[in-house]
């Protein structure tokens, strides 16, 4: 049933993205057998699609030094799925909105959710804020709300997308219908927006579990309620700042002998996004499932 | 090993008992001769010295006539004082004064770190009359989350770690306390004024204003040492006698006639692992003001602030290291952008040999760190700069709500045995168990990962020498290492700071070259001529002349103030 | 049959009052978000008067001397200043139009695909954007290593070429990077020009096909018009960021290394390697202020063109 043009089509796609894909997976692949390659063969020879000698100890030590690991999962489990839900219940309505040209002040709206892209205050004064006024510190909305609409961008993307790829004719014949405008919204644009909505929630959700820097800040005395990110992020950082001033530290023998300097920044990249990309074709699917439940609920 | 109980428990008891009068009214002199006779004690040699010395400037001191040592019995003197009324306070409100003591580790906060915090409190609250908080934290978060503290002051800090964040950038900010304000350290830090000598303390001045103290480390460095695997050495057969401080002194010459014997029995291996600022380990050449953008060259003799990138000795050591890595084939072709560390690389069998600086103990850190015996060969000198007094600095918090009682504290810090043993290693049978000849280590059962209080960061604390010493240190490491330092030429410039704040674009572009450059070179990757020279002229381009004269004179006027 | 972007009895019309009174509900849907940014964003941003202060914690933010444009001075007076922002200006330029159009083809590669295979192509081309760029510098030093790199030992050798030391050759080093963005977020970009593309109405495609027109046709006519708001506004974002560069891109992934300062130096390194001993919060908040307003008043510019061309997409 494909035509000729369609098949051709069809077959310089496939081989485009394969050459794309395999792109993006070779590296990925090096740096999973550099996580399982002894560490000292690492520094030796480099890098390596099939090492000489494999080892799993850079895993055994994050494991072994890290009792926190299955803890720090599960709440960047908590962290992304509840950043994802609230980040979308902010900006889709927002969105929404900003789509409707008749509403009045509509323009001041826009640049208010611009103008936010481009300025900020700062590390400091948003700390100071956060802190002072809202009194996140060493909560777990100090992980949360700081990155909650990372920028406007999701907002301006949500919106152009609800102006192109929604007919208002369908909203307004619902509206005729006697529908109030929230009902409009949920049953028939929220739907309609299922590509875009899943999108921001993605990216809002690669956000959240890969942030570590919310946990630096604001985390302090707190570090039991460390990300895996922020988990990994500062045993990485730690062993660095370890191995480059040795000279100083009493008895950095004991310790860095017995770890894999090199091969255990890899393995900790793996643990970062081993879960994520397990995870993400299901948490896909019930996403979806889930607009479209809301959808027809509502 | 029995006998070792027996003595803290009786150190203990005494502890307890001064530490109850020093809480109800005796004297400091009282208070730090319970503290000597704790300390002599427990470390037997290691602080013998220091105390020594304490014990000598104290008898000077009385002789001076100084009034608060010769106050008659009866009046408190204001340390004391201090006490009294916080004791007073105490018994007003039921709560003790607090103390933070902001540290940093590189393993997070440690399991043990409430258990050692209350035990810290069950002697200073009868000591001082108040209340020790650890805040511990990992170096990746420390920069951030303490100066965001002292920044916002949302939460108490009072001494923290300046180095960690940058000393002169703390300073530049405003975050330190200025410690002689109204004689803060003189009246409440005896302990540390007699530990820290006047001379070290002037190292840690930032425009005249005392911001910091260095804790009791080697402050001294041996420069240009060169670690050599001993496997290495034997494969070719070479010979040689390591004095008493387990080091071979030897030259630049000798060291390349080893490496071309090393390259020739070994020819798949790389022979040296460049890595760091190669030329501030291999030399004496002071960095005044923590940038090398204007140096002392010989900094025991001269006061002539000069461009290091035009003298001698940096075309000695760029051409050395040209001929190493291009005509000799010492280096790897990777040296520049393989940052692993070097140590890690002479622990991968692949590398021979690293540049470092020595000092008392080094050879088995080093060598435990590269997992193989290393030697330890030194073609520099030792010499005591500024920076190696401040590069390792505790800052009280200009926001501090307590001053006093946070000197006070710290003050004990630096003296009480007790203290700095439950600090630096924690609690016996739990933490550490002595061996039969007197070192300490583990307890059965526990090792490095899973201690509760094992953080490795006794250079960091304030007294380290005051504790016990751990197995595979030399039991008489404290004082070999006050030797060392004591022993060491100063450099003239020793004390100077340089306030950069008026040229801060200058620097940033003389950075900028410098990163281009010093490196390319120094890992003989340049040609040493043509390179040299285009690095300079990038240099002035910058504003090296201006920076330069600049430092000159406020190097001049801190001689004039002196 | 060109597809119309709608416009609908929504449109801007009607009475002032009336028009108020039905935009109530959507200032009511506007709310959480018009909260949540004045919280994150604009209560911190009296804070931006740091730039021009003399910071001393003892005086605090708003206490402290005023500076006047002191803190600015490193980022212009001296000779680098035109490298760095010549940097960051071409790689910006370079890094939109590029990947904008690889993101835009792969987009419609994916969402033309009629295979199972498509959702895997989609996760796998996305995967760079997960990993953080230090890592992504581990991976570049794996393949141009001198010595044991995967280029050099595999590639070259098996063409008989002799061994290239790459992190010393600069004239390698523009492709290189704009490879490695390329690399690491077409990913990204192409889900968003696909999600508009999903959103695309199938009829018009399905009216086209009747109409005999082939894939290209379909293409051109239909999903490159639809898509020209998105694009247009994702290139003004990218305009506004246009003096910012990505640290990890530029410091990292060429690790450092002097010898190719002159094509990887930009501001942000710059700022970076002049702050790291002397960290004054002064002097960063000083460049950040610099940076984004260069793209502000840039902003407002293309904006005000876009608007005079096609006011739908404009941003506001």
């Amino acid at each position: 049933m494909f035509t000729k043009q369609e098949k051709i089509f069809q077959t310089v796609s496939h081989i485009v993205l394969a050459i794309l894909a395999i792109n993006a997976l070779l590296p990925m692949i090096l740096l999973f057998m550099s996580s399982i390659t002894d560490d000292n063969v690492l520094i030796k020879e480099g890098y390596k699609f099939i090492p000489k000698k494999f080892s799993l100890y850079a895993y055994e030590y994050v494991f072994k030094t890290g009792p926190a690991v299955p803890k720090a999962y599960l709440i960047s489990v908590i962290l992304t799925v509840s950043g994802v839900v609230l980040s979308l219940l902010i900006t889709t309505p927002m969105a929404y909105a900003l789509s409707k040209k008749y509403v009045l002040g509509r323009g001041f709206l826009n640049f208010y959710v611009f103008f936010t892209m481009l300025f900020n205050g700062g590390l400091v004064p948003t700390y100071m804020n956060y802190t002072n006024v809202i009194g996140i510190k060493n909560t777990f909305f100090g992980l949360l709300l700081p990155g909650l609409v990372t920028n406007g961008m999701y907002i301006m993307l949500m919106k152009s997308y609800f102006v192109t790829s929604i007919p208002d004719e369908i909203m307004e014949a619902a509206r005729i219908d006697g529908a109030s405008e929230f009902k409009v919204f949920r049953t028939i644009a929220i739907p309609l927006a299922k590509p875009i909505i899943t999108t921001i929630g993605l990216f809002a959700g690669i956000g959240y579990w890969n942030d570590w820097q919310n946990g630096y800040v604001y985390l302090t005395k707190r570090d039991d309620l460390y990300s895996i990110q922020n988990l990994l992020n500062r045993m990485v950082q730690n062993i660095q700042y370890l191995s480059a001033n040795s000279q100083n530290v009493a008895n950095a023998d004991i310790g860095l002998a017995s770890i894999p300097t090199v091969s255990i920044r890899m393995s900790m990249a793996v643990l970062g996004i081993l879960p994520m990309l397990i995870a993400y074709p299901f948490a896909q699917k019930a996403f979806v499932k889930g607009i479209t439940l809301g959808g027809v609920k509502g | 090993m029995k006998n070792v109980k027996k003595l803290l428990a009786l150190l203990l008891a005494v502890a307890m008992v001064f530490g109850l009068l020093a809480c109800t009214g005796t004297t400091p002199t009282d208070d730090t001769k319970a503290t000597e006779k704790a300390t002599e004690k427990a470390t037997e040699k290691a602080t013998e010295k220091a105390t020594e010395k304490a014990t000598e400037k104290e008898t000077e001191k009385a002789d001076d006539g100084k009034e608060d040592e010769t106050e008659p019995e009866g009046e408190l003197t204001p340390y004391e004082q201090a006490i009294a009324d916080r004791r007073a306070e105490y018994e007003k409100t039921g709560q003790y004064q607090k103390v933070v003591y902001a540290m940093y580790t590189w393993i997070g906060k440690p399991a043990g770190t409430e258990r050692i915090q209350e035990a810290l409190n069950e002697i200073l609250r009868e000591k001082l009359c108040l209340e020790v908080e650890l805040l511990v934290l990992d170096f990746a978060s420390y920069r951030q989350s303490i100066q965001l503290n002292l920044t916002n002051n949302d939460e108490q800090v009072d001494w923290f770690g300046g180095n960690a964040l940058g000393y002169t950038s703390c300073c530049n900010n405003g975050f330190c306390y200025n410690l002689e304000e109204d004689d803060l350290i003189q009246t409440y830090g005896p302990g540390i004024c007699e530990l820290i000598s006047e001379n070290y303390r002037d190292a840690c001045r930032f425009n005249g204003e005392l911001t910091g103290i260095p804790p009791m480390k080697d402050i001294a460095i041996m420069c240009g040492a060169m670690m050599i695997g001993k496997e290495y050495l034997d494969a070719i057969g070479y010979e040689y006698t390591e004095n008493e401080n387990q080091e071979v002194p030897t030259t630049w010459d000798e060291i390349e006639n080893i490496f071309t014997q090393l390259h020739e029995k070994f020819p798949d291996k790389y022979v040296f692992a460049v890595g760091g600022n190669q030329f501030g380990q291999g030399s004496i050449v002071d960095n005044i003001g923590g940038d090398w953008f204007g140096v002392l060259l010989d900094p025991t003799k001269d006061t002539e602030v000069v461009n290091l990138f035009e003298s001698e000795e940096w075309m000695t050591m760029v051409k050395r290291m040209y001929d190493w890595n291009q005509n000799k084939g010492f280096m790897s072709a990777d040296a520049l952008t393989d940052t692993t560390s070097i140590s890690a690389k002479c622990k991968s069998g692949q590398y021979m040999a690293m540049l470092s600086q020595s000092k008392p103990g080094y050879k088995s850190q080093i060598s435990g760190e590269c997992g193989r015996e290393m030697i330890v060969f030194t073609v520099g000198q030792p010499i005591v700069k500024s920076s190696g007094v401040s590069n390792v600095i505790s800052c009280l918090n200009q926001a501090s709500p307590d001053p006093i009682a946070a000197m006070q504290f710290m003050n004990e810090m630096y003296t009480d045995a007790e203290l700095s043993t439950l600090l630096v290693w924690g609690q016996e049978g739990t933490d550490y168990v002595y061996t039969d000849d007197g070192h300490i280590t583990f307890p059965d059962g526990v090792d490095a990962q899973n201690a509760e209080w094992y953080h490795t960061m006794n250079w960091s604390l304030p007294n380290q020498y005051l504790a016990p010493v751990w197995v595979g240190d030399p039991l008489d490491l404290g004082a070999k290492t006050m030797e060392f330092n004591n022993s060491a030429p100063t450099s003239l410039a020793m004390g100077f700071t340089f306030d950069n704040t008026e040229y801060t674009a200058e620097y940033a572009a003389l950075q900028s070259a410098y990163d281009e450059y010093a490196n390319q070179l120094l890992y003989g990757f340049l040609d040493p001529e043509t390179g040299t020279a285009e690095f300079n002229e990038k240099l002035r381009a910058a504003g090296l002349d201006e920076y330069i004269a600049e430092k000159q004179k406020q190097l001049d006027a801190f001689f004039a103030a002196k | 049959m060109a597809p119309q972007i709608q416009t609908g009895t929504y449109a801007k019309k009607g009475k002032l009052g009336k028009r108020f009174v039905r935009s109530i509900p959507f200032y009511l849907m506007a709310l959480p978000a018009i909260a949540y940014l004045f919280i994150n964003n604009y209560m911190p941003l009296p804070g931006l008067v740091l730039a021009f202060k003399n910071f001393n914690a003892k005086k605090g933010i708003y206490g402290s001397d005023w500076a006047g444009f002191k803190n600015f001075k490193y980022l212009f007076a001296t000779g680098e200043a035109y490298t760095i922002t010549r940097n960051t200006l071409l790689y910006n330029f370079a890094f939109i139009i590029i990947n904008t159009i690889l993101a835009i083809f792969v987009a419609i590669l994916l969402s033309e695909m009629r295979s199972k295979f498509k959702s895997v192509y989609q996760s796998l081309i996305l995967l760079p954007y997960m990993i953080s760029m230090v890592i992504v510098s581990y991976l570049v030093f794996a393949f141009l290593s001198t010595e044991n790199g995967f280029l050099n030992n595999t590639v070259l050798k098996f063409f008989g070429k002799s061994p290239i030391p790459w992190y010393s050759e600069k004239k390698y080093w523009p492709f290189i990077l704009v490879l490695v963005s390329c690399w690491k977020v077409i990913g990204y970009n192409c889900i968003i020009y696909l999600s508009t593309i999903l959103g695309i109405d199938r009829t018009f495609y399905e009216a086209a096909a009747i109409d005999g027109a082939g894939k290209i046709k379909q293409i051109t006519k239909i999903t490159l018009p639809l898509l020209k708001p998105t694009i247009i506004m994702m290139t003004l974002l990218a305009i506004g960021r246009i003096f910012y560069s990505d640290f990890g891109l530029f410091y990292q992934v060429p690790q450092n290394q002097g010898a190719l300062f002159p094509v990887t130096n930009t501001i942000d390194t710059y700022v970076y390697r002049g702050l790291i001993q002397n960290g004054k919060p002064a002097l960063s908040a000083a460049a950040g202020l610099y940076q984004s307003f260069v793209g502000f008043v840039l902003i407002l510019s293309a904006n005000l063109i876009v608007r005079k061309i096609d006011a739908d997409s404009a941003l506001f």
